[in-house]
């Protein structure tokens, strides 16, 4: 997947949200997500076993020094359809600028 | 979808990677134990200059052990390990290439001036550097992963 590709299932706010954190990383624990999310814990995890179960992001837990850590990482496929999602709406936003005014 | 709606999405999407890569936030401790890890191997370079007791491959193998349990501790804090990307290597490798121009200069000229503990200097000048470039080089890596 390289070109634009407009995404129905990522393009719910909460999950584009939860896609932009994580592109720029190469993964995000669930406590940094849910704290700059401003959202609950329950609420992000709907969102992530949705994201998780589409393939788009991976999901491991560790327990260490006897805390629990949940990483939350895009996957290769994640990453290309939200890249291809991203160019989608940045086509939109240039085509509407193309146009001529009334 | 209108072009309205697609401009708000392109904004919270840049809104949200600002914010996890400032989030993204060295505590102060990793700097100051790296400078210390590189401080310690100057240092063992002036006690055991011919490599005779621990040997250089232990005192190297354990410099490296060290600096990768300070990042991992540093991103476990941080809850972030940003991406690595072709330019976060080239900055890196561009810092490395300096920290070794510096090691090879600094051992190169103490020794040439004849100064007592070569070594020891030449890792007080690096812990210096690594202090000073910390905060630059951070933001330096935060920046090229800015779209």
């Amino acid at each position: 997947m390289t070109g634009a590709h407009f995404d129905e299932f990522i393009h719910v706010p909460a999950r584009l949200s939860i896609l932009a954190m994580l592109a720029p990383t190469d993964w995000v624990e669930f406590r940094v997500l849910r704290d700059h999310l401003g959202t609950s814990d329950s609420a992000l995890s709907k969102q992530i076993s949705a994201l998780n179960d589409a393939g788009y992001v991976d999901v491991r837990k560790e327990r260490l020094h006897g805390q629990r850590s949940t990483r939350i990482r895009l996957t290769p496929h994640g990453r290309a359809a939200f890249q291809a999602h991203a160019l989608a709406l940045e086509e939109i936003v240039a085509a509407a600028r193309k146009k001529p005014g009334p | 979808m209108n072009p309205q709606e697609a401009q708000l999405a392109l904004q919270d999407i840049h809104a949200r990677s600002q914010q996890v890569v400032r989030k993204a936030r060295l505590p102060w401790w990793h700097p100051v134990g790296e400078a210390i890890c590189i401080f310690a191997l100057g240092a063992a370079g002036d006690l055991d200059p011919d490599g005779d007791g621990v040997g250089f491959e232990v005192v190297w193998g354990a410099y490296i052990l060290l600096q990768l349990a300070l990042d991992e501790a540093a991103e476990r804090r941080m809850g972030i390990r940003l991406r690595r990307t072709a330019r976060t290597t080239a900055l890196n490798i561009a810092y490395i290439l300096l920290m070794l121009t510096v090691l090879i200069v600094g051992a190169w000229g103490f020794n040439q001036l004849d100064v007592p503990l070569p070594a020891t200097l030449t890792g007080a000048c690096l812990a210096a550097l690594t202090l000073l470039l910390a905060k630059p080089m951070h933001r330096a890596r935060q920046a090229s992963l800015r779209r």
